[in-house]
């Protein structure tokens, strides 16, 4: 992605090098450092946001570690991350009926107010009992649990309809709606479950690092149209970049 | 595992003095609360409006009250140029995410003529907002909308007495925006450029209207209307996609940069049964894991406030010049230690003997005065250096002696690597972007702030 874009402005200043000189402001490295060097930033702010992640991802042991090490506080009780993690490992693996006990063990008001969550929840326990050849069960779970809530929601009951579509293919590795049984889908379900049980303690769903690095990627872009400056692209070394001349 | 290897290489090769970090730079990465303070004040700080402006309005037709936060009609109107208008002391200011006030209509008078709006340095103070050129205003007779000469259109419900009336400037969207008693009116483009005075006007007979600045709450949820705009700028840059995995490469050469190592051997373990496990990604293994056990022990030392043990283990591994600013802070630290610990004599011993040799050492000014400041406290904790004694103040000596190690490292190819992590290193780049692109855009707009933006994820979470 990085790579594509460079090459495009290489090309703009191919076509047109003199209003590209001319309309963008070039800020040299040493300016640029100069600038860079001039940020005040705390060190205890940088551990906060580390913390965020380890807490919001929930990298319990890390994050009590990291208190310890940092004298950083969590900015939620470091409990409450195990208890999240296990529901959200229970879905993982496929456990969907412990992961409800569980969610409603931790805060009944969880499911209740969150109806799509708890259909994504069942429509996961279904394809769990398709993988596991059950297909009585299944066909039971269907009729009896999802089939009315598809009656509400029209949305539900496309998902239904593609879930119970598995029964039909002997091979459902390869029936149009494999993607269903794949991984992905259970991560999906998880991270759902994360954010829903995050939300329900007041804090943030998502990690605040990852926000901050998009709105770098924004920000470089933005800036790209009215300068030329050192810019970061690869954000793993952290390297500044020759501007473009 | 990893960690010990890198020991050993540093035990085979001898390690050279810490010259590669520029004592000046590390010293000049303390400060105190205050001068902290002092830095985000100067950053953010803008005059804003706070009362009506009685020098630059004629005075003729209408008469501004003695606290400067209303205005009435004097006499009757007789035609287009006896508006009683009335401009704010100070233009909006820029650097926000957006700008707004109030205006509450105590009065409608006879024909209900007020408006609120904007308007430039220059504007005829004679005229309604929105009539004359670079100005708009929401006038509440026909509830138009008017940007300029000829350029009216309907746009809102007509306000009277009793009604609260705001103006805003987007500096998102770039748009005004209008809203009446705590509900969006609409907003349009901003095509002015310049200084904007917030503008209010009154403009028949015992017209009057008050002016809120945001002393007093507003009627209109301006905080819900900032979010609702960051959430969609945010949606914006959310569609961009990260490497894969980068956040947890970063925090993990995060965690290897300052030697948190029992942190990063949990993160490392938690990552190793969780799915997403292929951090490593192709991105190689971080520069940082020289020295890394030393460098935790060193941290763990400091963390825990016994000093003489770093200065011995220091000067087994990494022998340090004794008036090298390693040296400083360590003898700095372990004085401020005595006096946590109550031990006021052993302070002053310690100071006479070594840190009296620093006093010369203008780098070192600010912190070895209010070092030795603590003194004059009976209760220095609850002094206001008091921080001087609390963890915040160890992690940064901590910090410092972990650079100092890391600046030994004979592979270390940029010296500013020792200083700063990965993290570190992008947030200082969105930083410089962020307030460049605010300079470009005239200084409009809300620029990144990392005190502010983890501050707010403390505020939302309480809201």
């Amino acid at each position: 992605m990085f790579l594509s874009r460079i090459v495009l402005r290489d090309l703009d200043s191919i076509d047109s090098p003199a209003s590209m000189a001319s309309s963008k402001k070039l800020v040299t490295r040493d300016e640029w450092e100069r600038k860079l060097r001039d940020v005040k930033i705390r060190k205890e702010d940088m551990n906060r946001l580390v913390m965020n992640f380890l807490v919001t991802e929930g990298f319990v042991d890390a994050a009590d570690k990291f208190r310890i090490e940092s004298g950083t506080q969590p900015d939620i009780d470091l409990a409450t991350i195990t208890d999240r993690m296990e529901v959200k490992r229970a879905v993982q693996s496929g456990n969907v009926q412990e992961a409800i006990e569980k969610i409603n063990d931790l805060n009944p008001t969880i499911l209740d107010t969150n109806p799509q969550l708890y259909f994504h929840l069942q429509q996961q326990k279904l394809i769990e009992l398709i993988r596991a050849g059950k297909i009585n069960e299944a066909l039971e779970f269907a009729q009896e649990e999802l089939a009315p809530r598809g009656e509400e929601n029209q949305v539900f009951l496309e998902e239904i309809e593609k879930t119970v579509a598995l029964l039909v293919f002997e091979d459902i590795k390869n029936c149009p709606y494999g993607e269903l049984l794949d991984v992905s889908q259970r991560l999906k379900t998880a991270s759902e479950v994360n954010a829903a049980i995050l939300t329900s303690q007041s804090h943030e769903k998502d990690p605040k690092l990852p926000s901050l690095l998009k709105m770098l990627i924004w920000t470089q872009n933005q800036l790209d149209e009215k300068a030329a400056y050192p810019r970061i692209n690869n954000f793993s070394t952290a390297a500044l970049e020759d501007p473009a001349i | 595992m990893v960690a010990n290897e890198a020991v050993a290489a540093v035990v085979e090769e001898p390690a050279p003095a810490a010259g590669a970090v520029d004592p000046m730079r590390l010293a000049s990465r303390w400060r105190s609360p205050a001068e902290w303070e002092a830095a985000a004040a100067e950053m953010e700080a803008e005059p804003v409006p706070s009362e009506l402006n009685t020098t630059n309005s004629s005075g003729l037709f209408a008469v501004v009250s003695t606290d400067r936060m209303s205005v009435r009609y004097l006499g009757v109107n007789q035609h287009g140029h006896d508006v009683g208008v009335v401009q704010a002391n100070r233009p909006a200011p820029t650097r926000r995410a957006v700008y707004y006030f109030e205006m509450g209509v105590k009065n409608a008078g006879h024909k209900g003529q007020t408006s609120i709006g904007f308007t430039t340095e220059n504007f005829k103070m004679r005229r309604q907002p929105g009539w004359e050129s670079n100005s708009c205003g929401y006038h509440g007779d026909d509830g138009y909308l008017y940007r300029g000469p000829g350029k009216s259109e309907s746009f809102g419900p007509k306000f009277t007495s009793g009604d609260t009336i705001g103006a805003g400037i987007n500096y998102f969207s770039e748009e005004f925006f209008f809203t009446k008693n705590g509900s969006l009116v609409g907003s349009f483009q901003k095509e002015i450029k310049g200084p904007l005075y917030p503008t209010i006007a009154v403009h028949s007979q015992d017209e009057e209207v008050t002016v809120n600045f945001g002393k007093e709450p507003f009627c209109f949820d301006i905080e819900g209307f900032i979010f609702e705009e960051k959430m969609k700028q945010q949606s914006v840059s959310d569609k961009l996609d990260l490497q894969p995995d980068i956040s947890h490469w970063i925090v993990r050469s995060y965690l290897l940069h300052y030697g948190y190592q029992d942190t990063l051997n949990s993160f490392d373990m938690a990552s190793e049964t969780d799915p997403p496990s292929n951090h490593q990604n192709g991105y190689g293994e971080p520069p940082e894991m020289y020295g890394l056990s030393h460098r935790k022990l060193l941290r763990q030392l400091i963390m825990g406030g016994d000093i003489d043990s770093v200065f011995k283990k220091l000067g087994e591994w990494y022998p340090q010049d004794e008036t090298s600013v390693i040296c400083f802070l360590l003898h700095s630290q372990r004085f401020i230690e005595f006096i946590g610990a109550g031990q006021l004599e052993d302070a002053v011993k310690y100071a006479r003997s070594n840190l009296a040799n620093f006093l010369t050492h203008k780098a070192f000014d600010g912190l070895l005065k209010e070092s030795v400041a603590l003194l004059a406290y009976e209760k220095p904790a609850e002094s206001c250096i008091g921080y001087l004694l609390d963890s915040p103040q160890r992690e940064f000596v901590a910090d410092a002696v972990n650079a100092a190690v890391l600046s030994t490292n004979p592979n270390m190819k940029d010296p500013e690597s020792c200083l700063y992590s990965c993290l570190e290193k992008l947030l200082r780049q969105l930083t410089v972007c962020s307030f460049e692109r605010r300079a470009f855009n005239g200084d409009q707009g809300d620029a990144f702030l990392l005190h502010k933006e983890v501050q707010s994820c403390d505020r939302s979470r309480c809201s």
